[in-house]
């Protein structure tokens, strides 16, 4: 698989508040509501422009995400040999949290997916994946509370969401390129699979 | 039926043969081809992202300037502003008690500038000295006491010295009074602006949410009065801002990135 780069775009919304602050108060604006920062046809192209690259920071980190999740919990699936898959949308419900734009920008900049063991009774586990300018971090939710303890780098007690977490600030990237960041995730989550399938 | 007259008149007909207009069409093909931009046939892809943003920098100005406001992380102290409180740190932030008189005349420059170029009018350049900044300054009109929101006042620094003053009525959603703008005018101009030039480089700004009709026909009544909206004037100050060197000063940033927060009362 090719080695996975952040989108510049992306990596510098997460290191500059400045472009931080501008994408989020761009995106914050309503599209209903004129901009009043803006005074004159030119600016208002200006300003246009700048809204793109306000979605672009958008799509580009959506589309990250899918493709992080794909590199870390995908192959971990896939190299672990595990049976668990990944519950379909059509059998999800309204109230699922189903993947909509604003979802994914909203909800903390993660990406979890749904998969399910094949025996029955085997309960539905999200496998989540967050970029945000805290790192790179990993989390599992199983409800209810019926997680076993999973081993370093996964913290030992549950996050204020039910969540199990891996630590945060060893993966914060100091560049767009992740080099082996992605070969230690894939670890924490092989790591994480073989004591969730027991 | 008609008769085929080309016999008649010696002309013979055209060599209508699909072969020529087959290659009529691959010629005109590959010219739109060329002509149209490759990626606008294969969906536009999204610009790169140096370009876009570099849009960011053009609305916004050097947003990776320590002195941006962008560049304050966003406070929720749970508080709104008042108008006075904002008035009062505009006026800390600009006077030379507070900050030295090079420095506020800098910022005094700049705030000129941006209100200027928020409100449509051509900025006239200004060179200061004897700065002074005032806050809620107080007058007698008609006998009941009133305020001048910010009066800046100084000295224009050329061969005779000409005492020029510009006055800001700052409002977050608070009407115009009536009779206030004229009165304030007239009492300014007969006290604080003196000589030639002066009147020149003088200016009566309203810098407010974008006003109601009827403050609007207060205004269109006092054209020496120019508007300004608190956003346009905010995004102008951060452009010419820290497009010049001047000294980070953190307190400054984060008052205005407060005022920049009110921006959903505006």
């Amino acid at each position: 698989m090719a080695p996975l780069d952040i989108p510049q775009s992306v990596f510098d919304y997460m290191t500059k508040d400045g472009i931080r602050s501008a994408v989020d108060h761009l995106l914050a604006s309503r599209s209903s509501d004129f901009p009043e920062e803006i005074n004159s046809w030119d600016e208002t192209r200006n300003y246009h422009r700048a809204l793109l690259a306000a979605y672009q920071v958008r799509q580009e980190h959506i589309i990250f995400l899918i493709d992080l999740w794909d590199a870390v919990w995908g192959r971990a699936l896939q190299e672990a040999g595990s049976t668990l898959e990944i519950v379909p949308f059509l059998e999800q419900h309204k109230d699922d949290s189903l993947p909509s734009p604003d979802f994914f920008w909203l909800e903390a900049n993660a990406h979890f997916r749904r998969v399910r063991g094949r025996s029955f009774g085997f309960p539905v586990i999200e496998l989540g994946i967050e970029y945000w300018s805290e790192g790179i971090q990993l989390y599992v939710y199983r409800d209810p509370d019926l997680i076993a303890d999973l081993p370093s780098p996964w913290t030992s007690a549950l996050d204020k969401d039910g969540c199990r977490s891996t630590e945060t600030h060893k993966n914060i990237p100091s560049e767009p390129s992740l080099g082996g960041m992605a070969d230690k995730l894939v670890a924490a989550a092989k790591a994480a699979l073989s004591c969730l399938e027991m | 039926m008609s008769a085929d007259w080309h016999p008649i008149c010696g002309v013979s007909p055209p060599d209508w043969s699909p072969a020529w207009l087959l290659r009529l069409n691959d010629t005109l093909a590959s010219s739109l081809r060329k002509a149209i931009r490759p990626d606008a046939l294969g969906g536009a892809p999204i610009p790169v992202w140096q370009q876009s943003r570099k849009s960011l920098t053009d609305v916004f100005g050097h947003i990776d300037s320590p002195n941006h406001l962008l560049n304050v992380p966003d406070w929720n102290w749970g508080i709104r502003l008042t108008e006075p409180q904002v008035t009062k740190g505009w006026q800390h932030f600009l006077s030379p008690a507070a900050v030295g008189h090079d420095l506020a005349a800098k910022r005094v420059a700049v705030f000129y500038e941006a209100i200027c170029i928020a409100s449509k009018r051509q900025p006239t350049g200004i060179s200061i000295s004897d700065l002074s900044v005032e806050a809620e300054h107080s007058l007698q009109i008609g006998g009941r006491r009133k305020a001048i929101d910010l009066l800046f006042r100084w000295k224009e620094q050329s061969a005779s010295e000409q005492n020029c003053a510009i006055v800001v009525e700052l409002k977050f959603g608070h009407v115009l009074t009536t009779g206030q703008l004229p009165s304030y005018k007239k009492y300014v101009a007969q006290q604080f602006i003196k000589g030639d030039g002066a009147r020149h480089k003088s200016g009566f700004f309203v810098l407010s949410p974008r006003t109601r009709r009827r403050d609007q026909n207060k205004l269109r009544r006092n054209t020496d009065w120019s508007v300004a909206y608190w956003p346009a004037f905010l995004r102008a100050f951060e452009k010419i801002y820290t497009a010049r060197d001047l000294p980070y000063d953190n307190a400054f940033n984060m008052f205005r990135r407060a005022v920049w927060q009110m921006k959903d009362d505006f």
